[in-house]
């Protein structure tokens, strides 16, 4: 998570204060985390077991389909086996017909082999007269006695197969055997001879024939009709009393293959009975599934969740700390922010919506800040218009002016001049500082610019005239005091003061939609183009027309920025300045001003 | 440092995982060590049969190894001592020594081996359990058949194994206070033929020759019973009586004869078996205890009973 961490270092690199952890419980990152885990653990734990229980299935059938095949080969291998004992055995007996039991006896070591312990015939009192081995038989046993003996001359069959017994012909040897034992009769001599024939098989055969590799560790052992084990791979543990965990019970062994259980789980068994011993072929499997196989695939499959389900931890704590990553250094660059700490917006990188928040965020500290410096410096400029207004309203030398004026009207002896002058001074200085108010209206702003005419025009001697014209609609308008003052001494002093007769200055004040106008003509000599063109900008060099630029911001502080002066001149022919304001009859709140 | 605790945290998960894996991924095998006293003698080769029976019904993998023939204890302790050193999950052990193998036991038991002990018990109380013969019932046994058809007064010999054999010392025992109990039977010193029958027979030979009033010899098991036979049938003396514990296909051939009265049957592939699955059970958990295996009488009449021969002659295919 290389940008992740970059971000990261960048927020934890502020100096230490308590900050919100993303270890919370309930922290988004921890809530995401953990529901993604345990959604996709879900879905993945219900999709193996799906699989496995599946695949289970399809191994148990496959199982249980090769088992059957393997039981029934086998079966028909120890058929044959049984078969091929019986035809020795008439073999044998057509032999007895042949040739004389001395020589017989020489003749009968061709039948031999790995499998057969003995191949021996007997005569009805149990003498032995024919066998393959040499060695003489033991005499103190009555073989009479014997039950393959006397199962073979009284049972009507062919042949009769023994249960597995310890043979013991040869003193001191004393073989597990299977006895397949027939009477037999022959013709010696003219006269017909009876006796019983043996053919002792020992289990190397069977065993060899019964060892077919079954799936998964299964087996395939013989029994009789009785129930009684013929053989079984686990022999000696059955004769020591022990029986192996998964036999299945007498009761589940009907002809064919069927699913039953046993031996702590199920087991797949299937019999099958020979046609030449009254026999059965059982082929016995555990039917695990997956687990069969050495717990080999079962390892894969837990290898593969455990895998999964780590990555998916690794891959749902990544993914909800890109979420949450963004949002945390966002609340701690809005926690300092919100403190007024000077910080540069971080950039905030990450997710799409993260990056977005975060961009509407930064866009709103610049605003703000933007919004600051504009107050600030707005607060700068009244409070400057302000100390100019009170300039203004106590000209120093407007005041000196005028009682120079009134002390030499007053040598003259011009009593009456002297009263005007003064009673217009008073009047002009009365409504001048009148009070906290910043605001008056239209008629007693014209009244003022009068007052101040009367004066002006006494002490230009009478050099102009001026008219002052107010629509009743809008003399009791709203305006902002000493705002025409300034404009009038602009026209007298740069304007009709230059004349030495006949200059006029024509003041008016009317409504101009929703706006109070007022407008002051001269018929001066004008403006210089150079300088009409930056008459209102603020431009300290700029000495000129300070009156008017004065006028113009206070204005737009005031009232808006839409509103202030518009000057028009032409060169000795006159200058007209039109003051525009808005139309109010309420004098409005005390704007910002300290 | 946040990073790096997600960071240990995700590790100790994946470590966590792995750790799993080793442990249920791998189905465990436990790893048993059977000690006997003699692999290459047949009673041994059926304890192990039984007990590779019992692996493989629990799947675990047994080991026999002991020494060859049985002697003196000494050999068995360094066999037992390298096996622990293997670690094996259980050690299956036949004390060669009642006494003098409970040290060596209990250094396995101090080094976290769970011990079995089969028919042969050690004179310590930590090991899990002992399977095998009840051996003072066996020897009581013994006499039980001896007083039933020695009638009258006489002597009896007695043909033992080993001197410190736990299981010598307690059939004998539970043989003469039997016989002392039920008859007038004086019974002789015993005899030692040192599990060898060769040696037995010397020692039967030197007894019969040494007293002329012998009506009986009790041999304790199976290779005393085989010299003793042997002795008696070499001497042709069918008149003293022959009584042993276990029975071989030698001695069978001996009982047909008519030197061998009776003999009284072990189970070794019971033991085998069961005292590898009390191993394996107690490795899983389970509560296990001592357990002992039968015990079987049988004489010319029964010794070709199915469930006689099953157990006298071994079923090699």
């Amino acid at each position: 998570m290389p940008r992740a961490t970059r971000i990261f270092r960048q927020a934890g690199g502020a100096p230490k204060r308590r900050r919100p952890s993303p270890f919370h419980w309930n922290s988004l990152w921890m809530l995401t985390a953990a529901v993604t885990l345990g959604i996709s653990l879900a879905a993945v734990l219900a999709v193996t077991k799906i699989v496995y229980s599946h695949a289970n299935q399809t191994i148990n059938q496959s199982i249980e389909q090769s088992n059957a095949q393997v039981d029934s080969n086998v079966a028909s291998s120890i058929d044959q086996y049984i078969h091929e004992m019986v035809s020795i055995s008439d073999s044998v007996a057509n032999l007895l017909n042949e040739f004389p039991a001395a020589e017989l006896n020489r003749r009968l070591f061709v039948f031999l082999r790995e499998d057969i312990e003995t191949i021996a015939v007997f005569d009805r009192n149990g003498t032995p007269l024919v066998a393959t081995d040499n060695r003489a038989m033991r005499s103190d046993i009555s073989v009479t006695q014997q039950s393959w003996f006397t199962g073979a001359s009284t049972s009507g069959r062919r042949y009769l197969i023994s249960q597995p017994h310890v043979q013991r012909l040869y003193r001191g040897e004393y073989p597990w055997v299977i006895t397949l034992s027939r009477s037999v009769s022959w013709v010696q001599n003219g006269s017909k001879y009876y006796g019983i024939m043996i053919v002792d098989m020992n289990f190397s055969r069977i065993k060899y024939l019964c060892s077919r590799d079954l799936e998964s560790g299964g087996y395939i052992y013989i029994t009789d009709q009785m129930g009684d084990v013929v053989y079984h791979p686990k022999q000696q543990m059955i004769y020591a009393g022990v029986l192996p965990k998964d036999i299945p019970s007498e009761e589940n062994l009907s002809e064919g293959s069927s699913v039953v259980d046993g031996g702590g789980g199920k087991l797949a068994v299937c019999v099958r009975t020979l046609s030449n011993a009254a026999w059965r072929v059982v082929g016995v499997t555990s039917m695990n599934g997956l687990a069969t196989y050495d717990g080999g695939p079962d390892t894969y499959v837990e290898v593969a969740i455990l895998l999964l389900a780590a990555a998916i931890l690794a891959g749902s704590l990544f993914i909800s700390r890109q979420m949450v990553q963004p949002l945390h250094n966002l609340m701690t660059l809005m926690g300092r922010v919100s403190k007024g700490e000077e910080t540069a917006p971080a950039p905030v990188t990450g997710i799409y919506e993260a990056g977005r928040l975060g961009d509407s965020f930064n866009r709103m500290v610049t605003r703000i800040r933007q919004l600051m410096v504009q107050v600030r410096t707005e607060q700068e400029q009244l409070h400057r218009s302000e100390l100019k207004t009170l300039n203004a309203q106590i000209n120093p030398h407007f005041l000196y002016n005028t009682l120079d004026s009134v002390v030499w009207l007053a040598q003259s002896g011009d009593e009456k001049h002297v009263v005007q002058m003064v009673l217009a001074l008073s009047k002009y200085f009365r409504l001048s500082l009148s009070g906290a108010k910043d605001f008056i209206t239209a008629g007693e702003e014209l009244q003022q610019v009068e007052n101040y005419l009367i004066i002006q025009k006494m002490r230009f001697g009478d050099s102009f005239t001026y008219q002052i014209t107010c629509e009743d609609e809008v003399r009791s308008a709203q305006t902002p005091k000493i705002v025409l003052q300034p404009i009038v001494e602009n026209a007298i002093v740069h304007g009709v003061g230059t004349l030495s007769e006949g200059g006029k200055i024509l003041i008016e004040a009317h409504r101009s939609g929703r706006e109070l106008e007022f407008s002051v003509r001269d018929n001066g000599c004008g403006i210089k183009p150079d300088v009409l063109a930056h008459i209102l900008e603020r431009n300290p060099s700029s000495r000129s027309g300070i009156g008017l630029k004065n006028v113009h911001q206070r204005i737009k502080l005031a009232c808006g920025q839409e509103y202030g002066l518009q000057v028009e001149s032409e060169l000795d022919e006159g200058t007209v300045v039109r003051v525009r304001l808005p139309l109010r009859y309420d004098a409005p709140q005390k704007g910002g001003a300290e | 440092m946040k990073k790096r605790i997600a960071l240990i945290l995700v590790l100790v998960l994946l470590l966590g995982a792995a750790g799993c894996l080793a442990g249920f991924g791998a189905k465990r095998e436990y790893a048993i060590d059977l000690i006997v006293k003699g692999t290459n003698m047949d009673f041994w080769k059926s304890v192990n049969g039984g007990a590779q029976a019992a692996a493989s019904d629990y799947r675990a993998t047994v080991t026999m190894t002991g020494p060859a023939i049985e002697k003196d204890y000494q050999q068995q302790a360094g066999i037992l001592k390298s096996s622990v050193a293997q670690r094996p999950d259980a050690i299956v052990l036949a004390a060669a020594d009642y006494e003098k193998m409970a040290r060596p036991v209990q250094n396995a038991v101090d080094a976290g081996i769970p011990v079995v002990m089969v028919d042969s018990d050690v004179d310590s109380s930590r090991t899990v359990a002992y399977v095998g013969t009840d051996n003072l019932a066996l020897g009581k046994k013994l006499a039980d058949q001896l007083c039933r058809q020695v009638k009258g007064s006489g002597e009896v010999g007695v043909v033992s194994f080993m001197q410190n054999s736990f299981p010598a010392i307690q059939r004998e025992k539970g043989f003469r206070d039997a016989v002392r109990a039920n008859s007038r039977l004086a019974v002789l010193d015993t005899v030692y033929g040192y599990s060898d029958s060769a040696q037995a027979e010397k020692v039967t030979e030197e007894l019969v020759a040494k007293h002329p009033k012998l009506k009986a010899v009790a041999a304790l098991n199976m290779w005393s019973s085989e010299g003793a036979a042997r002795a008696l049938s070499k001497l042709g003396r069918k008149d003293i009586r022959l009584f042993a514990i276990d029975c071989s296909p030698e001695l069978a051939m001996y009982m047909e004869d008519g030197v061998l009265s009776v003999a009284l049957l072990q189970n070794p592939y019971q033991m085998g078996y069961d005292s590898v699955e009390t191993a394996c059970r107690y490795l899983r958990g389970d509560k296990v205890g001592d357990k002992f295996t039968d015990i079987y009488s049988v004489d010319i009449t029964t010794l070709f009973d199915d469930k006689y021969e099953q157990l006298i002659f071994p079923f090699e295919s």
